[in-house]
């Protein structure tokens, strides 16, 4: 057999690494921010692109897209030409891969602190963004396959397989979450509205944890792991069962997301039994990954890197095991909008997602440079702090998750809440914030020290950019070769068969899901008070986005006594049919504003804005001076209007043609009502407030939750 | 496995339910594998592991059908509604057995220690509006003798227990506050009727009372 000489690409490999190591500083550098921001809301006063509701989505899009992501994509460019015995397809097409997402990175972190965004977790990022993100999703695609098509392997390895999965299932996510409709450059509505829209979201959701930041990282564990260890993989026939299993049944679970919300009952209760078989599949790959270990455990005291990923897979298990119990109706009750979810998700990422890159960083980077990691005892001092990071993290905020669901819930034997005040229940939990800061701190501290160990490695080394490799070309294979073979091992062999097996898996549970959501009218009762929102409340609305009031504030009343008596009737699907897009929220910081609309007076939200200890002494929310001092921007008005239209709302052709009219009008006796405060005429009577962008907000609020007031009247 | 009898029941269990193959004899279970140098075991499915998956599975269609068929039974609405009517006959039995603590005693009270607990209660929650010597802002001044929704303790708790009007006065506090705290609450607000405030909100409503 001939063989043919070639060289793996470790120049990408190495610029993925870097990247890695700079976005995880720069993501968890934020992280800290928000977390010191609940300690300290005065921190960076009145300062409108660092305030917390814009950086708090700088933190997800930078662990998740930046830090994981990259860490993903150096695991992949590395193990792939090894487990493919080739080159990568082409090195132009990484090269645009690693910049093109690098400044997708760059636009992120530049647009959401202006408050360019499009509300939706995770996905917050703007339409030409998302455009950006496709293109470069499928650079990478192409270049995936065409290296597993050019492969001198005849079977594809377990951790291909994870990759597809994760290309293909990205791809799909991404594009159906974010249908959006182009007001402007940089503004954008979803074409789905309310529960739809909220399903839709949770559905991408939870399967960007699942194939984002889960199914591509269990694919490293199957290359590092065995490698590191050198250890023989436990066992090839559950890693089959395990993998299969996983992506057919995470797409269905994204409805646990929301239990006891106005998404019909049929839809809840799918997500949470998918969840709970979920266990079970998701531990195949934690057991395959410890068990691969087994014999090699002596190694492990030995080796920081395997001790970041027996931590890692521990974690992950640990995870997979949480987000099931969560998804009973009974736990989340409790544990939905609190800090337990909070702490839940970094479980996953600290121990996981981040303990996994750290491992395949400190080992890749004695590869890539061609010598001994610099220090073994940093390396270890790493890992500790680390290890001590997380669980200072996440057991404060259990407990703080506990303590405010148990005192959200609480009744007085005379029917009143024993905490009234909603303030009440967040100043409990201050120390407990407090150590997750200190935790994530040490967490921080701990990575601070991987990027010197790194670059001080990297300067003792030398860097091979080709490294020389050598293989056989693939032949085409004698019958007699396959007698006898299994049907995964003949499946392996046809890879673009297996893509499209991947796909059909992944595409039941979303389409069963989703498509009677869309069409079928009953799910969502028509409740005919329910009026579009005016052209200033709709401004005002869209303020609340790029403020990221969502982030604290949730607008989703659950059934329960508790929430009915502090907040007022629950929430019903009927309400958010021109809510494009939903703003239900997922965590609780403040209190719920459903029902806040006719609540308090206009100069109650006025003052609140301005500084809210004014009006809720202790309060931890920012301040928003600018809303008060900056003019609302009527110029696209009209155009938001009738994009409205497009997506459904029955406005009138009035009501179109006059909307900046009927804005200024809505405006004008706002700041009429405002004027019944003397403290106000005095310091703002002449402000000319009814043009800021503080009337368009009050507007909104006071309308949130007013439209079944008249249905209930009628 | 060799050398059965040395060993216990309970490592038997364990190893009829892990069935992993004995280190040192891995040879007999390699594939013939080798990506990139690793291998791999071909090691069967874990039963605790494969049991659990059916078990979670079982669970997962009882679960579904269960709630499917019975979706009457077991809807959050339904649910909800129970809820509410528990916590409405716990209520009703505490005040059956407590009728005191139910009669919101109107009663002014004039004594120190009740007004410095009113004067708390009023500086922590209702400076806000009505400025800390009553002089009003967002809300009206309490220092005059007009009053909107009317004067003395009456009316007065029953605008701190129901709230002002809608969407343009003060919210309800009744769950903020005990009836005593509210009895204190309004006897503090009685007592600076008739004071001077540093600056004055204008007189608002049409219904005049005054404490002399």
């Amino acid at each position: 057999m001939e063989k043919e000489q070639f060289y793996y690409d470790n120049k990408i490999v190495k610029m993925f690494l870097i990247a890695t190591i700079l976005w995880g500083v720069v993501g968890m550098l934020v992280g800290l921010i928000v977390a010191l921001l609940f300690i300290f809301p005065n921190l960076l006063e009145g300062i409108s692109w660092l305030s917390f509701g814009r950086i708090r989505p700088l933190h997800t899009n930078a662990v998740i897209f930046a830090f994981v992501g990259n860490s993903i994509f150096m695991g992949i460019y590395y193990s792939m030409q090894r487990l493919l015995k080739t080159r990568m397809f082409s090195d132009t097409l990484s090269k645009i891969h690693f910049w093109g997402w690098q400044l997708i990175i760059v636009a992120a972190a530049i647009t959401l602190p202006l408050g360019i965004t499009s509300s939706k977790e995770y996905a917050e990022l703007e339409w030409p963004i998302d455009i950006a993100i496709t293109l470069i999703w499928v650079v990478m695609g192409i270049n995936m396959i065409g290296t597993i098509l050019k492969r001198r392997q005849r079977h594809i390895y377990v951790a291909i397989w994870f990759y597809l999965a994760t290309l293909i299932t990205v791809a799909v996510l991404h594009i159906f979450n974010n249908l959006e409709l182009p007001v402007t450059g940089f503004k954008s509505y979803s074409i789905y509205a309310g529960v739809q829209d909220a399903l839709v979201q949770w559905w991408y959701g939870h399967n960007a944890v699942a194939f984002f930041l889960t199914t591509p990282v269990l694919g490293l564990m199957y290359y590092f792991v065995p490698k590191v260890a050198n250890r023989p993989v436990y066992s090839y026939r559950l890693s089959i069962i395990h993998f299969w299993s996983l992506i057919f049944i995470y797409i269905w679970a994204g409805p646990h997301h929301l239990l006891y919300t106005a998404l019909p009952e049929w839809a809840q209760n799918l997500g949470t039994v998918f969840s709970v078989m979920l266990i079970f599949p998701s531990w195949g790959g934690m057991i395959n990954g410890l068990l691969t270990l087994r014999g090699a455990w002596d190694k492990v005291r030995e080796d920081p890197v395997l001790k970041f990923f027996v931590v890692a897979i521990t974690g992950y298990g640990m995870s997979t095991f949480e987000g099931p119990m969560l998804s009973f109706k009974t736990l989340n009750a409790i544990g939905h909008y609190t800090d337990w979810i909070v702490g839940h998700v970094h479980i996953g990422a600290l121990a996981w997602n981040g303990f996994m890159a750290a491992g395949i960083i400190y080992w890749l980077a004695t590869k890539l440079w061609k010598t001994d990691l610099y220090s073994k005892k940093l390396a270890n001092i790493h890992f500790w702090l680390g290890t001590l990071g997380i669980l200072f993290y996440a057991l404060p905020l259990y407990v703080a998750g506990f303590t405010q669901a148990a005192m959200w819930k609480q009744f007085n034997p005379d029917g009143t809440l024993v905490y009234g005040n909603f303030l009440e229940t967040v100043t409990q939990i201050m120390p407990m914030y407090m150590m997750r800061a200190f935790g994530g701190t040490l967490y921080l501290a701990g990575f601070i020290l991987l990027a010197y160990n790194v670059i001080k490695t990297a300067k003792a080394g030398s860097v091979v950019e080709d490294e020389l490799a050598e293989a056989a070309p693939l032949k085409k294979i004698s019958p007699a070769r396959v007698a006898g073979e299994g049907f995964h091992s003949w499946l392996e062999r046809r890879t673009i068969l297996f893509t499209f097996l991947v796909v059909i898996a992944i595409a039941i549970g979303g389409a069963v899901e989703i498509i009677p959501l869309l069409t079928v009218d009953s799910n969502i009762p028509k409740i005919t008070s329910v009026k579009p929102y005016t052209p200033l409340e709709l401004e005002g609305r869209d303020i609340y986005i790029r403020e990221g009031c969502n982030n604290c504030h949730s607008q989703m009343i659950r059934p329960f006594r508790s929430e009915v008596e502090r907040y007022g009737e629950y929430s019903k699907a009927g309400e958010f049919v021109y809510d494009f897009p939903f703003l239900w929220g997922s965590k609780r910081t403040g209190p719920d504003v459903h029902r806040v609309g006719g609540k308090y007076n206009d100069n109650w939200h006025f003052n609140h804005m301005l500084d809210p200890r004014t009006t809720s002494p202790g309060s931890i929310m920012p301040q928003y001076p600018w809303l008060i001092t900056d003019d609302l921007d009527v110029s696209q008005t009209v155009n938001k209007v009738n994009a409205m239209v497009t997506l459904g709302v029955p406005y009138t052709q009035f009501e179109l043609d006059k909307a900046v009219y009927l804005l200024q009008n809505q405006a004008k006796e706002i700041e009429n009502s405002l004027r019944q405060d003397p403290e106000f005429v005095k310091n703002y009577g002449n402000s000319e407030i009814e043009k800021k962008e503080i009337v368009a907000l009050i507007a909104y609020l006071q309308r949130l939750g007013t439209d079944i007031k008249a249905e209930a009247e009628e | 496995m060799s050398d059965q009898k040395q060993i216990s029941g309970w490592k038997k269990f364990l190893q009829s339910m892990t069935k992993a193959h004995e280190l040192g004899k891995e040879e007999e279970i390699m594939t013939d594998h080798d990506y990139d140098g690793i291998k791999e075991l071909d090691n069967v499915l874990p039963p605790w592991w494969k049991y659990g998956f059916y078990i979670t599975i079982a669970i997962g269609i009882f679960y579904y059908v269960q709630v499917f068929t019975n979706s009457e039974e077991y809807s959050q609405e339904k649910e909800y509604a129970a809820e509410v009517e528990k916590g409405k006959q716990e209520v009703e039995a505490y005040k059956a057995a407590n009728p005191e603590l139910f009669k919101l005693d109107a009663t002014l009270l004039t004594d120190d220690a009740s007004l410095a607990a009113g004067q708390k209660n009023f500086e922590a929650y209702c400076v806000a509006c009505h400025m800390a010597d009553g002089g009003g802002g967002i809300g009206p001044n309490l220092t005059d003798d007009h009053w909107i929704l009317g004067g003395g303790m009456e009316n007065i708790l029953k605008t701190l227990n129901e709230g002002g009007r809608a969407g343009k006065g003060m919210i309800s506090w009744k769950n903020t506050f005990n009836n005593d705290e509210l009895q204190q609450l309004a006897s503090y607000v009685i007592s600076l009727n008739g004071t001077t405030p540093a600056n004055p909100k204008a007189a608002e409503g049409d219904i005049i009372w005054s404490k002399q």
